[in-house]
């Protein structure tokens, strides 16, 4: 009770007289509790929507059979039937489609058999609601052999015709029709549709006509995924619009009661024989989950970032406390407290900052939540994954995570400073005016800054020799993490010796130089090296981070050039469907359009490339089937000229390095994949360099025949044109419009414009980048200004004094700007320094293991000097106004005052 | 020399103002040694920071050498204290992380000489008061007399034609006090300078050759030191 008492007679007021500094450490911790709170608020209930969507698109189904956009051909759902332990099976065809005349607008298809499927997925209480058969019913035109159809008819489709509204129990008439498709409520209200109205969809077969019979119950069930974006139809039409010859998208599995759901899997597997990849239910969220990973991963770094700011403006908080307080706690000490005493004041006063930053962290948090969340359900979405944004449910688990990281967090940031108290000596309160620190210097200071300096170059060192020598055993990408953690902490460690030998090595020179304020100011920043070092430290550490991305943008820029320059090399147009090229969700074409293009007049070639997702050891991988053409190989290493023919020829495959990297592949090993005919068996040939986009799990390249020979696939993705030496990209790109424009839907660019709208998506990921950076600066600079407020909220009777024996105020503010501008000079040189190092460190030394993929290293020199020139002059700009507060002050007050 | 009218200082307004200086009024002769006495909160210190320009006055005027410096602005005023007026405090006041030449010199470098030319001075100024052999010394590593010393060399060192000290020996022992008292005679005659000290101190008193008496803000008595109460070198 003691400590409460003194805690409310001398910390409260203290606190209270000092609200501003209070505030900006309050919001520092927040921000950090915030972040963290945000983070694990924001992925937690998306991974569980997306079971809870996987699990409601699954229904019954525990085992699925499928491969990724190439599907499993039809004949397989009858043997899978038949396997023991399988009681229902029904299969489904998936994919988006556009809507033309709803701009903006598009549907995820679920092609069913409904007799199969109801079996399976639960579609809400009412089923396929409010069905009506529209009086233009007789002109309709089923799709021929679709067995549904015929099936219906069959039964005599009793109520087609008839304009009344139909019971939901019946799906049969539905069913009868092959253009039928059922909509959400909502979906239909937003764009002015009625049931009997058509609706124009536009796969990657071109464009069909659909008539809208029925409602999805969107509140439970199937109907409530994709946002009411959900389109149920005939799985035969759907066949024809994504232009899956024969295949389904997936087949999905009830097991008997009782029987082992691994052991069916299992035995489905040796029926398909590789014609599909056979999963329990749990391996399908893997490819979600290793994305939520790098999302997190990526997430985790930024809150780690914002953590460590709160702590640091705590910590500064504490020293600046503990300064201005050196006299009220030598009076304590006087008196006949403890050390351990002044230690648990401190620590408690950082305590209960950390405590109420956490509250306030955690309310913005939960609010942050709900923002981050958005974007992220985009690009899940993006990867053909249905997840409807989650609800945010805050448990226990998060508010202890938080509290427990924010007080943590302030103790162990408080402690520095406590035990800076704790060394105050009684009689500091008795000498008021010695010195700070006079009583208890200790002959031990140089050598703390040689040990931390020996300890930093023993942790970059030793990351880099363990990334050297021990990543077998630790993996690549976590010894790269490890080496690069080390040498951030190793670098900030021996930062603290070169501020030292910086300012030491001004010392004469500025002595010498005749200015006399300069020399001053030095002085100041040598006397309080501590402070100096940790300061400049941290301020070096923030503005190094400018070089480094800018390292980062110059690479991935540099990098994206090889990728798709060799990709593109003679390509001149680019032909594609939907609203731009290779966007996820662009629908494909059939391939004959290559065909025809290359007949047109001033066309000398056009080759197809396609792009589909297949499963590979669980995860969805890019399957790129390309014309062969040497010059589009861009190869690790290895002979262009030969590999070409190995996979023109069939021989083989290449893999990008990403696939290598996350699968341990190289070359000479054989890949195997799944296909409509079966397990296909694929040597690879060659590694080729990979883009920088490091989300996707990686590709196997291969030649397009052979691709369309076994996968049975002939849409492809982007068409790339060659023209004929003098002949009008213009007039091509128009002929092509009028020709087909209309029927596809064609997106046609020429490469340059592609390249640049690409080069845009390569931007939008590194979005995120600029307000990182621009909370960087934030940092350095309030890590500046704060500082020098400490200096000279210790040096007030100091710079008292000299007004007294004649410093004017402008020379007061020059000194205080000085020692902002020394620092900024220190500052710039070691971050520039760091910096660089930083850069080629982690892209072109660690890059391979940190995603596998070699980047195109590239260090701009303009960031470099701009970065220097602004680590220069801000300190300066940002200290001139707390240093004119300065010479302001009172001086006979401040003489007079203790 | 100095010639101070009617001079007021009031702290704060209201009901809680306290009236520090009322109607000082008050003439020094050049070289002349003033000691301003009187209980504690009688108005010494504010007195002397007037004097030095440290602050302004409510009402009255401060002419020094028929200069009225409340006129002055507040950079003349620095300018003028730097070159004119030294100030010897209680608490020694020098800065702790230069060393005894550079806390001397500080004056001559503010006002924009280097380091080259401002060193002799200091050196012959340390000199003067005994401290020729603890030139590189820091504050920390002298004794209060010492520091005291230096703190008087850095007010000489402009050669001023005023010196101010506020209790400067409060802080010292009876022999410390007795020697810095005797060094700021000394140096003020030679140099001619003239002194305005406060002090509560009766034997420091001694040293001056006339003698202020504050209370209240209010000056009550005015005199000359018998020559035979006067210190003897
Ligand atoms: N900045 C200030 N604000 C308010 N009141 C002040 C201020 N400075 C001095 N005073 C008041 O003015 C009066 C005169 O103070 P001053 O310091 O001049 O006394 P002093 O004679 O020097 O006393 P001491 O012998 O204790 O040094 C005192 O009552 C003091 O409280
Ligand atoms: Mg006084």
């Amino acid at each position: 009770m003691k400590l409460l008492e003194l805690l409310r007679r001398l910390s409260v007021p203290y606190i209270a007289r000092h609200r501003l500094r209070t505030a900006v450490t309050l919001f520092g911790v927040a921000l950090g509790v915030a972040a963290m709170t945000a983070l694990r608020l924001a992925y937690e209930p998306i991974s569980r929507s997306y079971q809870i969507a996987v699990k409601r698109l699954a229904g019954r189904s525990s085992i699925q059979i499928s491969n990724g956009e190439i599907g499993v051909p039809e004949e397989l759902l009858d043997e899978v039937r038949r396997v023991p332990g399988v009681d229902v099976a029904a299969a489904s065809v998936r994919g988006y489609v556009r809507l033309p005349n709803h701009p903006g607008e598009r549907l995820y298809v679920l092609g069913v058999d409904m007799l199969d499927d109801q079996q399976v997925r639960d579609y809400g209480d009412e089923g396929v609601a409010k069905m009506s058969a529209p009086p233009a019913a007789p002109a309709e035109k089923p799709a021929a052999g679709s067995p549904a159809a015929s099936a219906a008819g069959a039964q005599g489709a009793p109520a087609s015709g008839s304009g009344k509204l139909l019971e939901v129990e019946d799906p049969l008439v539905f069913l009868a029709k092959a253009d039928s498709v059922a909509l959400s409520p909502e979906f239909l209200r937003e764009n002015h549709l009625e049931v009997g109205d058509t609706i124009e969809v536009q796969g990657s077969s071109g464009r069909a006509t659909l008539r809208i019979r029925g409602t999805l119950d969107s509140r439970r069930g199937v109907g409530s995924l994709f946002g009411g974006r959900l389109a149920l139809m005939d799985i035969f039409a759907a066949e024809k619009l994504f232009h899956l010859d024969h295949r389904f998208s997936q087949i999905d599995v009830v097991v008997k009661p009782r029987a082992d759901i691994e052991r069916v899997a299992e035995a489905i597997a040796q029926v398909a024989k590789g014609r599909g990849v056979v999963q329990a239910q749990e391996a399908s969220f893997q490819a979600a989950k290793a994305l939520l990973e790098i999302e997190e991963s990526n997430t985790t770094f930024e809150a780690f970032g914002a953590m460590v700011v709160g702590l640091y403006l705590i910590f500064n908080t504490m020293l600046i406390a503990v300064s201005q307080r050196r006299r009220e706690i030598g009076i304590l000490r006087s008196l006949g407290m403890r050390r351990w005493g002044v230690v648990k004041l401190i620590l408690v006063e950082a305590g209960a900052l950390g405590a109420l930053g956490c509250a306030v962290g955690v309310a913005f948090g939960i609010g942050l939540a709900r923002v981050m969340s958005l974007p992220f359900v985009f690009r899940l979405a993006e990867t053909r994954i249905p997840v409807a944004p989650a609800k945010i449910v805050v448990d226990v688990g998060t508010l202890v995570l938080a509290a427990a990281t924010g007080i943590v967090g302030a103790l162990v940031a408080a402690a520095i400073p406590a035990y800076e108290a704790s060394k105050v000596h009684p009689l500091e309160a008795l000498r008021p005016y010695a010195r700070p620190g006079e009583l208890t210097q200790t002959a031990d200071q140089g050598e703390r800054y040689w040990t931390a300096a020996a300890t930093g170059l023993a942790l970059a060192v030793g990351s880099f020799v363990l990334w050297l020598e021990g990543r077998r055993l630790i993996g690549e990408y976590r010894a790269a993490l490890v080496a690069m953690a080390g040498f951030l902490v190793g670098i900030s460690l021996m930062v603290p010796l070169m501020v030292r030998a910086f300012a030491r090595l001004a010392e004469p020179v500025l002595r010498r130089s005749g200015i006399a304020l300069a020399a001053l100011a030095n002085r100041a920043l040598l006397s309080h090296m501590g402070r100096t070092a940790i300061t400049t430290t941290v301020f070096v550490m923030c503005f190094s981070f400018v070089t480094e991305v800018g390292a980062a943008y110059a690479t991935l820029s540099k990098t994206f050039d090889r990728w798709f320059n060799a990709l593109f090399a003679d390509t001149d147009l680019i032909v594609s469907a939907g609203a731009a090229t290779l966007h996820p969700t662009t629908t494909g074409l059939p391939d004959e359009l290559a065909e025809q293009i290359a007949g047109l007049a001033g066309v000398s070639g056009a080759s197809a490339l396609r792009l589909a997702k297949v499963n590979f050891n669980g995860y969805l991988v890019d399957l790129v089937a390309m014309d062969a053409r040497a010059q589009n190989l861009d190869l690790v290493d290895g002979d262009r000229a030969v590999v070409a023919s190995e996979l023109s020829s069939g021989k083989g495959v290449a893999i990008d390095e990403r696939l290598a990297y996350n699968f341990g592949l190289h070359a000479g090993q054989v890949l195997m994949l799944a296909s409509p005919r079966g397990t296909v068996s694929a040597p690879i040939v060659a590694v080729v360099h990979h883009s920088e986009n490091f989300r996707d799990m990686g590709a196997v390249v291969l030649d397009r025949r052979v691709y369309r020979s076994v996968w049975g696939d002939r849409t492809v993705d982007l068409i790339e044109v060659r023209l004929k030496p003098g002949a009008d990209a213009g007039s091509v790109m128009k002929e092509i419009r009028t020709r087909w424009g209309d029927k596809y839907e064609l997106f046609i660019t020429t490469v340059g414009r592609f390249k640049q709208q690409t080069r845009r998506e390569v931007e939008r990921d590194l979005a995120e980048v600029p307000p990182i950076l621009a909370i960087a600066l934030a940092i350095a600079v309030m890590a500046v200004v704060s500082s020098l407020l400490a200096a000279v909220l210790d040096r007030i009777r100091e710079l008292a004094v000299m007004r007294a024996v004649g410093a004017t105020r402008r020379q007061i503010t020059a000194l205080i700007v000085l020692e902002a501008l020394i620092i900024g000079l220190g500052g710039a040189f070691l971050a520039a320094g760091i910096g660089v190092a930083f850069g080629y460190y982690q892209f072109a030394i660690l890059s391979r293991s940190l995603n596998g993929v070699a980047l195109v290293y590239s260090q701009p020199l303009r960031v470099i000097v701009l970065a220097s020139a602004a680590a220069l002059m801000l300190p300066a700009l940002a200290a001139y106004l707390p240093a004119r507060q300065v010479a302001r002050l009172e001086v006979s007050a401040a003489l007079a005052s203790e | 020399m100095i010639r101070i009218e009617k001079l007021c200082k009031v702290y704060g307004s209201g009901p809680t103002a306290i009236h520090a200086l009322k109607d000082v009024s008050l003439e020094v002769r050049r070289g002349e040694f003033l000691v301003l006495m009187g209980p504690s909160g009688s108005g010494k210190s504010t007195l002397l920071h007037l004097l030095a320009g440290l602050e302004a006055p409510t009402s009255g005027e401060i002419y020094l050498d028929e200069m009225p410096i409340t006129k002055m602005s507040d950079d003349q005023m620095t300018v003028f204290r730097r070159r004119h007026i030294g100030f010897v405090f209680q608490f020694f006041n020098l800065l702790p992380t230069l060393s005894a030449e550079e806390n001397v010199a500080l004056p001559l470098l503010l006002d924009g000489q280097s380091m080259k030319s401002a060193r002799p001075k200091a050196v012959s100024m340390l000199e003067r008061v005994g401290l020729g052999r603890r030139l590189n010394h820091r504050p920390d590593e002298l004794s209060g007399g010492e520091a005291q010393r230096v703190a008087i060399a850095r007010a000489l060192v402009f050669e001023p034609s005023l010196l101010i000290a506020d209790e400067p020996t409060g802080n010292l022992d009876s022999r410390n006090g007795e020697e810095v008292l005797s060094v700021i005679r000394d140096l003020a005659r030679q140099f001619g300078v003239t002194v305005v000290m406060a002090t509560h101190d009766p034997r420091a008193a001694e040293y001056g050759d006339r003698i202020a008496r504050l209370r209240d803000g209010e000056l009550v008595e005015e005199g000359t030191i018998p020559v035979e109460r006067k210190a003897v070198r």
